[in-house]
């Protein structure tokens, strides 16, 4: 009945499901002196997809009991399209798997991020996390497999929890579908049905969002994961992976936790002032450049956590500009890691960078300088407007704690490009360019500067999902 | 009564299953815990779906979905057995995960 209508819905998802299975098809053809066109079908089947996503930004509506569509929703396709494009030109010269797991996995994100029912949340989840634990472990060395071990095994443990969290909402509501719980808990308090329950449940399954968003007592995967997996993985992870359990967590906060909004906002805002503290400080010790970027990414969710904890539309909206700004920045600075080398990751190696590697210790410059949020860059003008949206709420002790946060974090961003400029090369660093990486360096420069000075643009558009 | 019972049971697996993953050093056993969190999820499932009689299909075809992703989490973990076994010569899990040189 209402088929017809719930497909043209979903026309996006439906146009990059296509594009996962037809790059299988391409990586089978190809052979190894075409090899490149496997990278370039994913970068094809990303941008049509992102092309269905910017042109269907305002129809709203809910698909199949499963999915809800809103404009919020592909704001956050939009973060997550972004960051998976980046990545495939990270990612140029592994096998053709990897391409074919990158776009399941950027499927399985957006189809999370608008979940609204049980069913639908864990399929898509376990297809991301599927896909990524695929990605690490094609970097088949000891590190990588290690990195793989870990990240699958608590991986598996996170879903659990939130499949035993999801079974025992469902014994109190007897569904599976969120607006239908939010009509129950509107109609009854739910602590005076079965409040041991409700609350259990909120715990478990937000334990396992706590580490997919990698928030504190759930954080101490990341370096090391980010450490043996390779650049393009890890940053694929600390990007799309974030961006999509955000955008679940809207979902998850507001309609089933909707009519008791007490219970999490304050949690969420405790919880992201401790990550971004955490985070910060563990990444003040830290000598290997990509732990330094795992840790790095902990205290950039402590921010974000704390966005959502006051949970205003303006400020999910400044959350959502952040999100976008951090995958620019985050996975700039992969892509130096990159070309710097998969193994000389060790801070030791970027000593008199700027003698071998201008175009790189420059734009390691630019990128670090825009995740210590300085001024001239698009890092500055995403936290300003976060910690606006802290102060507006009247949380001024929250604002100063983000605001020495920020501090904090400028001694490590700083040290590499402190080495990179003021220190004798130590090592000869072999470094490669290949047009892939040249390209992400270009869309990372371009898009930092570009939101740094122009910022209206991009912040009128995602405003306008609120209220169009 | 029994819906207490056998709710109680699924929350005393779903705690062995988490201390063995967390743990155990073999990474097969660590697959066995694994799969006894997510089963043990399945018990709680069905045991739920009981106390809504007939309109409790939804919570059963829901195990199903469960029983696949736990089919495909284990296969995905032998494969990663597999390269572990090529590299070390044993699936310990230990030999892994100090990623530090």
């Amino acid at each position: 009945m209402n088929f017809v209508k719930d497909i043209y819905l979903i026309q996006p998802e439906l146009v990059l499901s296509i594009g996962v299975l037809v790059s299988l098809l391409v990586d089978i053809v190809s052979t190894k002196s075409t090899k490149f066109l496997v990278p370039i079908f994913s970068l094809i089947a990303l941008s049509i997809t992102a092309f269905f996503v910017l042109t269907n930004f305002y129809n709203e509506g809910e698909a199949f009991k499963m999915l809800s569509i809103t404009s919020l929703s592909r704001a956050f396709d939009i973060a997550i399209l972004l960051g998976a494009a980046i990545t495939t030109l990270l990612a140029w010269d592994r096998e053709g798997e990897h391409h074919f797991l990158v776009l399941s996995a950027t499927l399985g994100a957006m189809v999370l991020v608008k979940s609204i029912s049980f069913i639908s949340f864990i399929l898509s989840l376990e297809l991301f996390s599927f896909a990524v634990i695929g990605q690490i472990a094609l970097s088949k060395d000891l590190a990588g497999t290690g990195a793989a071990l870990k990240f699958f095994i608590l991986s598996v443990i996170a879903s659990s929890f939130i499949i035993l969290g999801a079974a025992l909402l469902y014994g109190i509501f007897g569904t599976f579908y969120f607006p239908k719980i939010f009509l129950e808990t509107s109609f009854k308090p739910i602590f005076q049905a079965k409040p041991l329950f409700f609350i259990i449940s909120f715990i478990l399954i937000f334990v396992g969002l706590a580490f997919k968003i990698s928030a504190v007592p759930f954080h101490f995967w990341t370096p090391d994961v980010f450490r043996g997996a390779h650049s393009s993985v890890a940053g694929f992870i600390a990007t799309v992976s974030k961006a999509s359990a955000f955008g679940f967590l809207v979902n998850f906060l507001y309609i089933i936790f909707g009519n008791v909004p007490y219970l999490w906002g304050e949690i969420l805002i405790w919880l992201g002032a401790i990550t971004m503290l955490v985070g910060n400080l563990a990444a003040l010790g830290e000598n290997d450049i990509k732990r330094m970027l795992g840790y790095s990414t902990i205290a950039h969710a402590g921010y974000i956590l704390v966005a959502f904890g006051i949970g205003t539309d303006t400020s999910i909206g400044a959350a959502i500009f952040y999100l976008i700004v951090y995958t620019l920045m985050t996975l700039g600075a992969f892509a130096v890691v990159n070309s710097i080398g998969e193994n000389n990751s060790s801070l030791e190696n970027y000593k008199g960078l700027s003698k071998n590697n201008g175009i790189q210790a420059f734009l390691l410059l630019i990128f670090m300088v825009s995740l210590a949020g300085i001024p001239p860059t698009a890092g500055f003008v995403g936290k300003f407007y976060l910690f606006s949206e802290v102060i507006k709420s009247g949380e001024y002790a929250l604002a100063i704690w983000a605001f020495l946060n920020g501090v904090i974090s400028a001694f490590y961003y700083i040290r590499p490009v402190f080495y990179a400029y003021g220190r004798e090369p130590k090592y000869e660093v072999k470094s490669a360019l290949n047009p892939a990486i040249m390209l992400a360096f270009i869309v990372g420069f371009v898009g930092i500067l570009y939101l740094g000075l122009a910022p209206s643009a991009l912040l009128d558009f995602i405003s306008s999902a609120f209220t169009h | 009564m029994n819906t207490i019972f056998l709710l109680s049971l699924s929350v005393v697996l779903f705690a062995i299953g988490g201390f063995g993953a967390i743990f155990r050093k073999n990474f097969l056993v660590v697959l066995m815990s694994l799969e006894l969190m997510l089963n043990s999820a399945n018990l709680a499932l069905i045991t739920l779906s009981q106390t809504f009689g007939p309109m409790g299909v939804e919570g059963q075809f829901f195990v199903l979905l469960v029983l696949i992703i736990a089919a495909s989490e284990v296969s995905i973990g032998l494969a990663l057995a597999v390269n572990m076994a090529r590299l070390k010569d044993k699936v310990d899990v230990e030999e892994f995960s100090k990623v530090e040189e």
